[in-house]
């Protein structure tokens, strides 16, 4: 039969009333498959070696080539898969590809720590002579990075207080490359509004890179509210165990590189592989392909596979342990406001904070689970209160399964003095707490006994 | 690289490599409301094999200036006059979904002339190309609504397992067509579903053919790509295990092995 006349003609009227009806039933709008399902399984296919069901510990440096042609062609990025696990690992993968399936993104990265995030996006975006704009309520180890590291380098920050819309505006330059925040930012959980700054960023053809650590994908996902790259230092909530030390990012693809034209490491041919234009390899993952291409390759701070699969089991619980982390810090929150030993909470849940409107629009789900408060007796009482406590761990870090609590001005900000400590929100007398996934009560017990020490040396 | 025509610029990827007159040329062309980036590991792998590549942006899509076009028959017209215009011993023509009946509609136009259209390769290809009631609808009124109706049709789990180590095609699929013109995929759509001259196509030009499906494709179903290859005497056919429509991404291996036989196999000389 003629190809023709099938065509035209002969094509059984069954099968054209099978397709119609396919596309009638099978094409009715689908479902999409929701956030606890992808962080129990995005990004991984069962083993199809072993059929193993968790997701394999690919604990190798590298990986054998089939044949020369096949090596050759991985290294120029002419097919996928994996050459040498410091540019990427097949643990580490299915951990990029859930994070990008939960925050929507398109691709994800995974590196060293949180702060290997935070450089690896800065390296792939800008050279020596650029600017960023950041928030100034940041964690301590970003501004460090920001302030007096990158300098060294080349690149300057203009630190702006998240509130001040029109001053991060203002201070935008001509060579500025990133505006940068958290959601929640540290240590008065100021939270960023991150439509408005969005929308800034964009008018001066910006990026917004956005840590999301304290948040998660769970409490918001930024990319909803205009951010162009996510990080997470995954060390916190995602792996959520205070396990091991690890950095994300993630990568919308929304963003037009070169209709921006300050972006020339990603739309200016790269001499350091074969003259690529990142932006015309990929119009979604143009930032991603650099950051792996040259920033893994060339600064090295990749993740290991263990801590992979450390992460990766951490955040197959994701929404069940935040929940648990939110309403457990709610409770702590009131119960610290009845007591006459706390001069302040800060908390954007309670109307008392300047972002409260602002954070039932964008975390209905929750603030977060880290916050501080302040006693009325300065270091003596801070210091008191901390060491009395028993379930809660006296510590530097937060997002772990396990209660922790710092005293800022006897610890990581203690050689500040009284007006220098001021000036980054805390007082003498600041507590911040990560409230954990322990008993309320035995929490409550525990900061009750806390606060009767602290009371005792005040009054004395 | 841009291409112009009648004064505007139509933009091509050519792995930042430049054509070389003396090669043959492999030419990509997208589907609806995508890009060239949805050819990236098999157009890239041609670059460096002996071979010129244009994976083109069609016009009002990616970074090629122009509108959107209403039909398939304005899509290959266009095509027409981009091929007419390089210099090369012969094209062989790739396309995916809209993209394969755009290539398939120009090889027709383009019939046998010279230099020859010496393969062309059909990919997610079914003939019609029927759109359903519900995805028009949604790509006229809610186009975020159709981006995601095709980005879960496309692909075969929802789950992902990207064989590309840190992309997540899904994402990857929705900020694509998040990023196209607004209106594209509506007019891409309504091409599609409208165009009816394959089989005079088909009779117009004797290059080889081959077709690759997905053997789980819901946008393209292979079943019907079979059906037309079938009555096509001298078409080869690759169906892919494991993966749907979204094919490149979800195998991107077998693509490019098959595409690579075959045009290997139909070189010019
Ligand atoms: C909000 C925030 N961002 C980034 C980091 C840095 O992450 P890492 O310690 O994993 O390097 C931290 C660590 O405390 C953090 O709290």
């Amino acid at each position: 039969m003629r190809l023709n006349e099938f065509l035209t003609k002969k094509i059984p009227p069954t099968e054209t009333n099978i397709y119609q009806r396919f596309l009638k039933i099978i094409m009715a709008k689908p479902t999409k498959t929701r956030f606890d399902t992808l962080a129990l399984h995005a990004g991984q296919v069962p083993d199809p070696v072993s059929g193993a069901r968790a997701v394999p510990i690919y604990q190798t440096a590298s990986y054998v080539f089939k044949d020369s042609e096949q090596a050759a062609s991985l290294f120029n990025m002419e097919r996928p898969g994996h050459a040498y696990s410091r540019l990427s690992n097949p643990t580490t993968a299915v951990l990029e590809e859930r994070i990008a399936a939960l925050e929507e993104g398109v691709g994800g990265i995974a590196t060293a720590s949180g702060q290997a995030a935070m450089h690896l996006a800065i390296a792939t975006l800008m050279n020596a002579g650029s600017h960023i704009v950041a928030s100034s309520a940041i964690y301590g180890g970003s501004h460090n990075l920001l302030q007096y590291t990158m300098p060294r380098f080349g690149i300057e920050t203009t630190f702006v207080s998240p509130r001040d819309i029109d001053g991060i505006k203002a201070a935008i330059r001509p060579e500025t490359k990133l505006i940068f925040g958290e959601v929640v930012g540290n240590p008065g959980n100021d939270v960023m509004n991150l439509p408005k700054v969005a929308e800034i960023a964009h008018e001066h053809s910006l990026p917004l890179m956005i840590d999301s650590t304290f948040t998660t994908p769970y409490l918001i996902q930024p990319f909803d509210h205009g951010a162009d790259i996510v990080m997470h230092s995954a060390t916190k909530f995602l792996c959520g165990h205070g396990t091991v030390i690890g950095g994300l990012l993630v990568d919308r693809g929304r963003f037009n590189w070169q209709e921006s034209g300050r972006f020339d490491t990603l739309s200016e041919p790269y001499s350091g592989f074969h003259n690529m234009s990142f932006d015309e390899e990929s119009s979604t993952g143009a930032f991603l392909l650099r950051a792996r291409r040259e920033g893994l390759r060339d600064f090295g701070a990749c993740m290991s596979p263990t801590t992979a699969f450390y992460i990766l089991q951490g955040m197959e619980t994701l929404s069940i342990r935040m929940d648990r982390h939110v309403s457990n810090t709610r409770k702590i929150v009131s119960f610290l406001l009845e007591s006459d030993v706390v001069e302040s909470v800060s908390y954007p849940e309670l109307e008392s904070h300047p972002d409260y409107n602002l954070c039932k629009e964008l975390l209905p789900k929750g603030a977060g689970a880290v916050f501080s408060f302040s006693l009325k007796g300065g270091r003596e009482a801070g210091r008191a209160l901390v060491e009395s406590l028993e379930v809660f761990s006296h510590l530097a870090n937060v997002g772990d399964a396990k209660s922790l609590v710092i005293h800022p001005a006897s610890t990581t900000h203690y050689r500040m003095t009284e007006q220098d400590l001021l000036s980054a929100g805390i007082t003498s007398g600041t507590i911040r707490l990560s409230v954990g996934l322990e008993d309320i009560d035995d929490l409550l017990e525990d900061l009750n006994r806390g606060l009767r020490r602290a009371k005792k040396v005040t009054v004395g | 690289m841009y291409i112009e025509i009648e004064n505007t610029q139509y933009y091509a990827y050519t792995a930042s490599r430049t054509l070389d007159p003396a090669k043959e040329t492999v030419v990509f062309v997208h589907g609806t409301a995508m890009d060239h980036s949805v050819w990236a590991l098999q157009s890239r792998y041609f670059a460096y094999h002996n071979y010129n590549i244009l994976a083109l942006n069609l016009p009002g899509h990616g970074q090629s200036d122009g509108e959107p076009i209403e039909t398939i028959e304005g899509y290959a017209s266009w095509l027409v006059k981009i091929l007419k215009q390089t210099k090369s011993p012969c094209f062989h023509l790739v396309g995916h979904s809209m993209g394969a009946l755009i290539v398939l509609e120009a090889a027709g136009q383009y019939g046998d002339a010279t230099p020859s259209i010496a393969s062309l390769s059909l990919v997610g290809f079914s003939y019609p190309m029927a759109v359903s009631p519900a995805l028009l609808d949604a790509a006229e009124n809610r186009p975020s609504e159709a981006y995601e109706m095709m980005t879960q049709w496309s692909h075969t789990s929802s789950l992902g397992g990207e064989p590309n180590p840190g992309f997540w095609s899904a994402g990857g699929q929705m900020s694509m067509m998040e990023n196209s013109r607004p209106g594209a995929v509506y007019t891409d759509l309504v091409a599609c579903n409208t165009y009816q001259n394959a089989s005079v196509a088909f009779e117009s030009f004797s290059s080889p053919i081959l077709f690759i499906s997905g053997v789980l494709d819901k946008m393209a179903p292979a079943k019907l790509a079979m059906v037309v290859a079938e009555k096509n005497q001298s078409a080869e056919i690759v169906m892919l295990p494991r993966c749907g429509h979204s094919i490149m991404s979800e195998n991107p291996d077998g693509v490019r092995d098959a595409l690579n036989d075959f045009i290997h196999r139909h070189q010019a000389d």
